[in-house]
């Protein structure tokens, strides 16, 4: 527009006042500004960027329990390509992720549109019902689901009892063990799902949806075409952050399986875990670390690539 | 106009109200400068806070110098009457609470008795010991003394704890009445890197009186002395009973039961798993180089695989041995064999449990080990301990309970700990109600055994059948891993050989396979650790 008109953009610039200015210009004008982001930023910077900058140094170090370690270049990256146990728990990781945070996902799309449904008494009441297993500590959820399905004292195999049934060791038979982690996992923190589409919902203006009535659309069609479109962003919010913790999940699997029976539900969390405590080898615990980082971040640039072609059949 | 809103204000502020702007200048950037120096101030305390535990400002014994000179005499005065704080964290005291109140009385005993060393006790359980000697050490602040367990050789071998022999030097008692495990567990490479093992317990069998009585059984020391007895029992209990005949603590962590039926597959105290020079030693499993003892070896581990897959639970590869008492007292388990002299746990379940055979009416007993017989590879469907014997035999632990003086404290501090792990070690009002009645062990010094059982003449039968193991099978019953002299011993114990016994009971891989794949494992760490 500016080159038609026959002007640089310098020229715009001082046309409407807006020239470029140095950093110690703007370091003088708002100085009382960055005075108050400077203990932020020092706070980041060594409570944050600092130990994962180390961390990530300590990588090609063999620091192991109480000291430092020497540098030892790509070693620990070495033994993590060729380590059976962490490519295992490398696979088993994602399917519990996936499996968790999509059906997270699913369940919270439901207990918002429940919640949306009901009135102010019973909306209040239900919503604390559903959040409440979010806001109970993931170590006492290991517990309480431990109670729930072990087989010598759990209420699950207990009913099973009453029927003259046998249940399955649901924490250590066949597929059972994979099963109970993802059920308990979805218990634990569907309600985040819930609370974030539940928001996105309320804010959804009714005269879109009057409007689609008005043109005959059904409940289903309404669902598809209105309350959707407003949940794609949330559901970018909701993947990449679910995913990521649900990735560094690791107290509630622990309480649960320990990663057992032998080693079939070792998450990378508890190999992580194992391998610093256990086997006191804290720079290799650290490379599990960094593939969990990248697992994560590989996944949320997955996400939103995919959401935002999705996002184009609406524009 | 302005188009950027921020210069827009800063005109205004400018222009009409340049009081008013000073003034919210001020108050802004006092506060920002407020929280900037309360994140310094933050920053300051998060920071070397190590020192004050170390030599300088931790040193409250006045001139470390001073107590060294008068400390070396090994439980003297610990030099002029200057007092010193000993930070100690015990993983011991937090086994329950019978035993934590016992430690906390103690150490107001020492404290009197020593006159001027007291104690800071701190607790840690088994599992968190590791974690929490970690931190404290990286952070520069390390306990003086500390029930390190294994994880004290890691420190040792990184220059962080004293060469505990200045100590034996000047003592009369250590090492010589020191128990035999404790002389293997304390000594790595002729240096002695701990103070030792402050109790034993060790793993036999345990067995539920009232299951075997009903299967025929009237005389349980003879008729369950060999592995091939044991197991026809427990094939009728298998076949006649609604219970479970054997439950293996399979999950890596407790399987400690394996290293004890491993013992049983040889005569006086051979090593299952590693012997020879440390800096190349003899990797027997899987080893064809080492074909009998190959065979002992690798039969014991597809035996425990195989006697777990055909009579334990489901859940035996994640069982722990927390559960077993209160699986056996409710009649659901018939065997195992994890069992310890520590009678504390089963009362804990039931307050009016019975220990012992009592006519075939207990509730728990505790017997040897069976010794491995002829028959038994044909009985369990492990050809390569067909026709081969062995004798009773266990897992002593002690490496688990080392205790260490870190260096990392003030000299006055190392003398402090020293005396209190001779107190914890040699005081029999330390001891004797430690080891008799709140936590039923075996004294770290040999020294000790005759006084506790003066004492306590009336021990559970677990307790005592437990002791009498020990005395009568003596090479038999030793501690793995304290013997090899390796640097990676605990990986090599919990991980290499545990853990993949406990994933193949879980059936990730064959009973056959698992040899090969262990011994594949401890070459590499022993090739990685040096």
């Amino acid at each position: 527009m500016a080159q038609e008109q026959g002007r640089t953009a310098d020229q715009i610039r001082e046309r409407y006042g807006i020239g470029e200015r140095t950093l110690t210009d703007r370091i003088k004008d708002n100085w009382v500004g960055y005075l108050f982001i400077i203990p932020t930023f020092i706070a980041f910077t060594g409570l944050f960027y600092f130990p994962i900058a180390r961390g990530v140094f300590m990588t090609f170090t063999n620091a192991s329990l109480g000291v430092t370690g020497e540098f030892i270049g790509l070693d620990n990256y070495a033994w993590l390509l060729t380590n059976d146990l962490f490519f295992y728990s490398f696979g088993w990781t994602i399917v519990f992720v996936f499996g968790t945070t999509f059906t997270q996902l699913g369940l919270g799309v439901v207990a918002a549109l429940l919640l949306n449904e009901l009135r102010e008494v019973a909306k209040d009441w239900v919503g604390v019902l559903i959040m409440s297993p979010y806001f109970s500590a993931p170590l006492a959820g290991g517990v309480i689901w431990m109670w729930f399905l072990d087989s010598n004292f759990g209420f699950v195999p207990k009913l099973f009892g009453l029927f003259g049934l046998t249940a399955p060791s649901f924490l250590a038979g066949d597929f059972w063990p994979f099963v109970s982690l993802i059920v308990a996992q979805t218990w634990h923190d569907y309600a985040y799902s819930a609370i974030i589409y539940a928001a996105a919902i309320v804010s959804i203006p009714s005269e879109q949806y009057e409007a689609a009535a008005l043109s005959g659309a059904g409940r289903l069609r309404r669902f598809r075409d209105v309350t959707l479109p407003h949940l794609l962003i949330p559901t970018i919010v909701i993947l990449s952050l679910r995913t990521a913790w649900n990735i560094a999940e690791f107290s509630q699997p622990f309480a649960l399986t320990g990663g057992g029976p032998g080693t079939q539900t070792m998450l990378m969390s508890i190999l992580t875990y194992r391998v610093a405590f256990v086997n006191t080898n804290f720079a290799r615990a650290y490379t599990i670390g960094m593939a969990m980082v990248v697992l994560s971040m590989s996944a949320a640039v997955i996400y939103v690539k995919a959401i935002d072609q999705e996002d184009d059949l609406y524009v | 106009m302005s188009t950027d809103g921020r210069s827009e204000k800063t005109a205004e502020s400018t222009d009409g109200t340049g009081t008013d702007r000073s003034r919210r200048d001020f108050v802004k950037a006092t506060t920002a400068a407020a929280s900037a120096g309360a994140l310094g101030a933050l920053a300051g305390c998060t920071g070397d806070g190590g020192d004050g535990g170390n030599d300088t400002g931790g040193d409250t014994g006045g001139d470390g110098d001073g107590n060294d000179s008068g400390g070396g005499g090994g439980g003297g005065g610990g030099g002029g009457s200057e007092s010193v704080e000993v930070q100690f964290l015990s993983a011991q005291a937090a086994e329950n609470s019978s035993i934590r109140s016992h430690f906390q009385e103690s150490m107001q005993d020492f404290q009197e008795k020593s006159g001027n060393v007291s104690v800071s006790l701190q607790t840690a359980s088994y599992g968190d010991m590791k974690n929490k000697l970690a931190s404290t050490v990286q952070s520069g602040n390390p306990p003086a003394l500390a029930e390190s367990g294994s994880a004290g050789l890691q420190f040792f071998l990184n220059d962080q704890l004293v060469d505990h022999t200045k100590f034996f030097e000047g003592s009369d008692t250590f090492p010589d009445d020191f128990t035999v495990p404790n002389k293997e567990v304390a000594n790595f490479r002729d240096q002695w890197w701990s103070a030792g093992a402050i109790r034993h317990t060790s793993s036999n069998l345990g067995i539920r009186p009232k299951i075997f009585s009903q299967v025929g059984i009237q005389n349980p020391m003879e008729e369950l002395n060999t592995w091939s007895k044991f197991h026809d029992a427990i094939v009728q209990i298998d076949e006649e009973m609604d219970t479970i005949a054997y439950e293996e603590t399979g999950v890596a962590g407790d399987l400690e039961s394996y290293w004890g039926q491993a013992r049983t597959a040889y005569t006086g105290g051979t090593d299952p798993w590693i012997r020879g020079n440390p800096d190349d030693p003899d990797v027997v499993i899987a080893n064809s180089d080492m074909e009998e003892d190959r065979r002992r070896t690798d039969g014991m581990i597809k035996a425990c695989i195989k006697r777990a897959n055909e009579f334990s639970s489901d859940e035996a590869a994640s069982r722990g041995d927390e559960e077993i008492p209160s699986l056996m007292l409710t009649g659901r388990v018939a065997s195992f064999t994890y069992a310890t002299p520590t009678a504390r746990r089963w009362f804990a379940v039931n307050e009016d449990a019975t220990i012992g055979w009592a006519d075939g009416e207990g509730d728990f007993m505790l017997l040897p080990d069976p010794k491995l017989d002829a028959e038994y590879g044909s009985k369990i469907g492990v050809s390569d301990l067909e026709g081969l014997e062995g004798e009773h035999g266990g897992h002593v632990w002690g490496l688990e309970q080392a205790h260490t003086v870190f260096s990392g404290v003030s000299n006055a501090k190392q003398q402090g700990a020293w005396e209190l792990s001779q107190y914890l070690f040699s005081d029999d009002d330390f001891v004797l109600p430690a080891w008799g009645e709140h936590y039923q062990s075996i004294p770290g010094l040999a020294t000790k055994m005759d006084p506790l059982l003066n004492e306590y003449p009336d021990l559970p039968q677990n307790f005592q059948r437990a002791i009498e193991n020990q005395n009568q099978y003596a090479e038999q019953y030793a501690n793995t891993g304290g013997a090899w002299d390796l640097r990676a011993t605990d990986p090599i114990r919990w991980t290499d050989i545990n853990e993949t016994i406990s994933q193949a009971i879980a059936g990730q891989h064959s009973v056959d396979e698992t040899p090969g794949l262990v011994r594949e494992r401890v070459l590499t760490r022993i090739e990685e650790s040096g």
